[in-house]
């Protein structure tokens, strides 16, 4: 049968087949949540997974140094977001960002630091980097002062930067550098090298090692292009409920990444 | 080897890329395609083995894209970073890319008669002068063709990409060409080796790993991506399909349009400058092709 005589019928079965997967997506999301017979078992299977996680995780001893999250077309769920900083910061990761394509966290940050308050109530714990207040402008002493943990009443608080991406921080910030550096005479020549450290300088954070992307599909919806050179993408589906045990089975199949970079 | 496969298509398999058909379609792919040296250890023959069974597995791709009617390809298949590997291993692939070229010009009727048009996108002044000579006479050769095109990322990284757009806008302010005023994302796109092209609609990477390796970062802003645990020689037609299918269903929740072609340029200066640097480009190419 040609394209053109059976386009209504493989239109058809176009629908169909997307349907019955829709359908089957359901029937494994649904047993994964234990259908109705969410128990004890099931919870107590979940304390002993996170126990073996979290040995693992130690064991590989390679932990992220820029985790960053892309919401993708999700809308932020503070209180989930305020968790993943929470387990961050316990896993002595040093950066952490969110990726809002739509710019509604950025413009809602205060929810956010309200629920990482409730959370985390040892402010500075958590170190903001944003556009309208630049807390880590600083001399560079400063700056390594606050990366070191801080201690108090004989208590080592270990501290996370964090901050919110959007898409002005990525083509945008190409597209001023350029302009800069072409009306600067001294600008030397231009190699991946310098531009990087122009661009990292601007980023203010290291390159992200682990993206974790929420939705169903990957798209990086005009994250900052320069910095995902070599970045591990992971989905975790979405961010909303999200549980402890789902991030440490990223964080566990980051450590077994294997970067060749090239070789 | 050929670099169009014969389409050895079942019906049944016919009849599938039919029902897809039906259903939105990426207009433009591209594929890292990983995993030739694990494909070889898997099978225990040397590495130079499973690349070239990678070359292979490339012309059964290209002849399923046409068949599903996707018009543009874009491929990864030597990276800057690459020049690291031994010497050895080195020294085999670019044999390899030679004699594979150089097969290109036996099949030139094949190539012509399926409008097929090659680009090789990369740092063309770290390709050997042998190699380089042949990839440019293969771009004059199939440049009027337009039925099908691949593109080949060689010697190519996303971040030299990105730096030699900015060093010929900085090069075009300095001499007066165009202002600063002028540099935009739209400009940059067009300054980029990909120039040509339209954003890739979907990125495939096989053989498990998950990131982008410093391709087509500035490109894919908008494209799905679809990381694949198959090694790259083993990529079989229903992994394609699956790919598609899995396209399909992320075009309804994403409702991005990667492939939008790039803004129109209005300003006349910029256009010019446009028209210049492809010409450039152009002239170098002979000037490689009569080396």
């Amino acid at each position: 049968m040609s394209a053109m005589t059976g386009a209504p019928l493989y239109r058809a079965l176009n629908v169909l087949v997307h349907l019955l997967f829709t359908i089957y997506q359901w029937l494994v999301a649904w047993r994964k949540q234990g259908g109705v017979f969410v128990g004890a078992g099931h919870e107590f299977d979940d304390v002993e997974a996170i126990r073996c996680l979290e040995k693992e995780i130690a064991v590989q001893n390679k932990i992220p140094k820029h985790l960053t999250v892309l919401l993708g077309q999700e809308e932020p769920s503070y209180p989930d977001l305020a968790n993943i900083v929470l387990w961050s910061i316990s896993h002595r990761i040093r950066f952490l960002s969110f990726y809002d394509y739509q710019g509604v966290l950025w413009k809602h940050q205060h929810k956010l630091a309200a629920a990482i308050s409730e959370k985390i109530p040892h402010k500075d714990s958590v170190i903001w980097h944003n556009r309208r207040s630049l807390p880590c402008q600083e001399n560079g002493n400063g700056l390594q002062k606050r990366l070191k943990p801080l201690a108090e009443n004989g208590k080592v608080h270990v501290t996370i930067h964090l901050r919110i991406i959007s898409p002005q921080n990525g083509r945008q910030s190409i597209v001023r550098l350029a302009q800069d550096l072409c009306q600067d005479a001294q600008a030397g020549e231009w190699t991946i090298e310098s531009l990087d450290q122009k661009l990292r300088a601007e980023f203010e954070f290291p390159d992200p090692d682990l993206g974790l992307s929420c939705g169903n599909f990957l798209s990086l919806l005009h994250y900052p292009p320069w910095q995902i050179r070599v970045t591990e993408f992971l989905s975790i589906k979405t961010h909303h409920r999200i549980k402890y045990r789902q991030f440490l089975e990223q964080l566990s199949i980051f450590a077994s990444c294997e970067q060749r970079l090239g070789r | 080897m050929t670099w169009i496969a014969d389409n050895s298509l079942t019906i049944f398999q016919k009849f599938c890329i039919n029902v897809l058909k039906s259903g939105p379609i990426p207009k433009h792919i591209a594929f890292i395609m990983d995993g030739n040296r694990r494909y070889a250890k898997k099978h225990q023959v040397e590495k130079v083995d499973g690349h070239s069974k990678g070359f292979q597995k490339l012309s059964d791709c290209l002849s399923w894209c046409l068949e599903l009617g996707i018009k543009e390809v874009t491929v990864y298949a030597f990276s800057i970073e690459n020049f690291k590997r031994t010497n050895d291993e080195v020294d085999q692939l670019l044999q390899l890319a030679r004699e594979k070229f150089a097969k290109l010009f036996e099949e030139k009727d094949k190539l012509m008669e399926n409008g097929v048009c090659i680009r090789v996108i990369g740092n063309l002044t770290l390709v050997p002068e042998a190699l380089r000579k042949l990839i440019a006479k293969a771009m004059l050769m199939t440049r009027n063709n337009d039925k099908a095109i691949l593109n080949v990322a060689f010697a190519y990284t996303s971040r030299d990409e990105i730096v030699n757009s900015l060093k010929v806008i900085n090069e075009a302010v300095k001499n007066g060409d165009i202002v600063c005023n002028d540099i935009n994302e739209n400009l940059i796109s067009y300054c980029m080796y990909t120039n040509q092209s339209p954003n890739p609609d979907l990125l495939v990477r096989t053989s498990g790993e998950v990131r982008l390796s410093d391709f087509l970062l500035w490109q894919t802003a908008n494209s799905q991506i679809c990381f694949t645990k198959v090694l790259w020689p083993e990529f079989g037609i229903w992994h394609l399909l699956a790919c598609i299918f899995q396209y399909q269903r992320g075009c309804k929740e994403l409702q991005v349009d990667a492939s939008r072609p790039f803004s129109n340029i209005e300003n006349n200066n910029v256009k010019t400058f446009l028209h210049k640097l492809d010409e450039r480009r152009l002239k170098q190419l002979e000037i490689y092709a009569s080396a």
